[in-house]
């Protein structure tokens, strides 16, 4: 498979490669575009760049020049392997080399125990991610699901679960009936093998809604 | 509220005996300072501040003047920098005192803020970084600027200086009333006197206000070799950074060695961050009506 442009989909510069065309004007004072650095002056908050040899992604950017002093560039980012949100400052004129991250979408095919292996619905290419790239998140996969997928040098780096999930409940303590509006919860096992706490008039076989960010069960959703 | 601050501005400086004045924006020089990048256009470059043509006038006896103008300065591009941006800047005759009250009296009148605390740029530094910016040792203000995150080693004092104070002192300046910070150390001077009592500070001021940095201004320094020194030492710096030397501007430094420059003080104030000020904005997109240098 051809190697992406890391500037693929981040922007005006990423479309203008992707698709192959030459720009019709020069490239922003201080890029250098073989190289695939970053400027300062390039920087948006959303780039994804390498600090600290990890792929990172810039989430604020501000420059800063006191006075009659030297310009610098503060930055936030987030290590994309890690989650560590952390502050750096560069002098004005700094580069930094483009990370080969891609944000993208495939389906969930199936698991081999050690292994996750996700399609990517366009090429059809099947890609594995290991269990640190899923973040917990395996509980919630069901096979034909799609998927955030983050690809770091064209393999998975993270899997981003859809924020809600339907899944159906296989095994829990029978509801208990006219008890709908009381608070207590019991522990229902769901098709994929996640244990959520559920209301207690939730029975076998009812599809229920999930919020995959909490953990938390959101609603029935009707058959 | 730009239009309204501006003539209130403008009638401010004009009761005072400020005469207006116009000066060129194109000219052949581009600026000597060592972090400063002119914009360069029709084979000159614009300015980054209208100082030395001004001067020039105070040179030939204009007594005191202002102006309102655009000036650009190249890569500065920010939340608080734009290329292109509104400078006013004037100047009186006399020592810096006089300057200075007069400032606090126009913040007064266009902010409605509070009387302007004083303080020295000594004071502010030792209790934020607790060195002493007069005499620590260059080693240890190296030291200290990298473990503030400074990016490397800084190039020199100066920079370890502006580094330390932009990172650990500027944030608290101006929060309950303006802060004028004077008396900079001397190797920030840039066309400042230096102070007749001590040969380490320099009569040079900045004021903030609501987060930032609207004015800075200088006890101007007269004396021919002395500026033709300074910008031989902003040259040599450039020269360190791999920019271009920036020629002086000979018919500045002649009117300064003929008719001499009188004895004046001066101050270049941002017009946009005033602006920003008086509603409160926190971009100077918001006070800017077409943005056109990309920045954000």
């Amino acid at each position: 498979m051809a190697r992406r442009d890391p500037r693929r989909g981040q922007g005006a510069d990423g479309l203008r490669a992707a698709v192959g065309t030459i720009p019709a004007t020069h490239t922003p004072e201080g890029s250098d575009f073989l190289a695939n650095t970053y400027a300062t002056n390039e920087f948006r908050s959303g780039l994804k760049v390498l600090l600290d040899s990890d792929p990172c992604v810039l989430l604020d950017c501000e420059f800063v020049k006191p006075g009659k002093g030297q310009a610098f560039t503060r930055i936030r980012y987030r290590n994309l392997k890690t989650g560590r949100v952390l502050d750096k400052t560069f002098k004005s004129g700094e580069k930094v080399e483009a990370a080969d991250v891609l944000d993208t979408e495939m389906e969930f095919l199936y698991s081999d125990g050690g292994e996750w292996h996700f399609m990517d619905p366009n090429s059809y290419e099947q890609y594995a991610a290991g269990r640190a790239s899923l973040g917990g998140h395996e509980k919630w996969l069901l096979q034909g699901m799609t998927c955030g997928v983050t690809l770091y040098n064209d393999a998975i780096l993270l899997i981003h679960p859809p924020h809600f999930v339907d899944l159906k409940v296989v095994e829990t303590e029978p509801g208990i009936r006219g008890d709908t509006a009381t608070g207590g919860s019991k522990n229902a096992t769901l098709e994929t093998g996640a244990v959520v706490r559920v209301p207690l008039f939730i029975e076998v076989d009812e599809t229920l809604r999930l919020d995959t960010r909490t953990g938390e069960y959101v609603s029935r959703v009707k058959n | 509220m730009r239009s309204r601050l501006v003539a209130r501005l403008r009638a401010f400086l004009t009761a005072r005996g400020y005469q207006e004045v116009e000066t060129p924006i194109l000219g052949p020089h581009a600026a000597p300072d060592r972090h400063l990048e002119s914009v360069s256009a029709a084979g000159g470059f614009l300015h980054t501040s209208p100082e030395f043509a001004m001067k020039r006038l105070l040179a030939a006896g204009s007594g005191p003047i202002f102006q309102i103008v655009k000036a650009f300065r190249a890569g500065e591009t920010g939340r608080l920098h734009a290329v292109e941006f509104t400078i006013a800047e004037w100047y009186r005759l006399g020592p810096l005192d006089g300057l200075l009250t007069e400032m606090d009296l126009l913040l007064g009148d266009l902010l409605g803020v509070p009387p302007a605390e004083r303080r020295t740029y000594r004071e502010l530094f030792l209790a934020a970084v607790g060195a002493d910016p007069l005499s620590a040792a260059d080693d240890r203000l190296r030291t200290l600027a990298e473990s503030h995150g400074h990016p490397g080693s800084p190039d020199d004092r100066p920079a370890a200086l502006d580094f330390l104070f932009s990172r650990l002192v500027e944030p608290n300046l101006g929060s309950r009333v303006p802060t004028i910070v004077t008396r900079f150390p001397a190797p920030l001077a840039a066309l400042a006197r230096i102070s007749d009592d001590d040969p380490r500070t320099a009569e040079r001021f900045e004021v903030f206000w609501a987060g930032l940095e609207l004015a800075n201004g200088y006890d101007e320094l007269q004396d021919p070799p002395e500026h033709r020194r300074r910008f031989a030492v902003e040259n040599r710096a450039r020269a360190r950074g791999g920019r271009p030397p920036a020629e002086p501007d000979e018919r500045f430094l002649d009117a300064l060695a003929d008719a001499g420059l009188p004895r004046c003080s001066g101050v270049a104030l941002g017009v946009d961050r005033l602006v920003m000020a008086a509603v409160g904005a926190s971009r100077l997109d918001e006070v800017i009506a077409f943005r056109e240098d990309g920045g954000s």
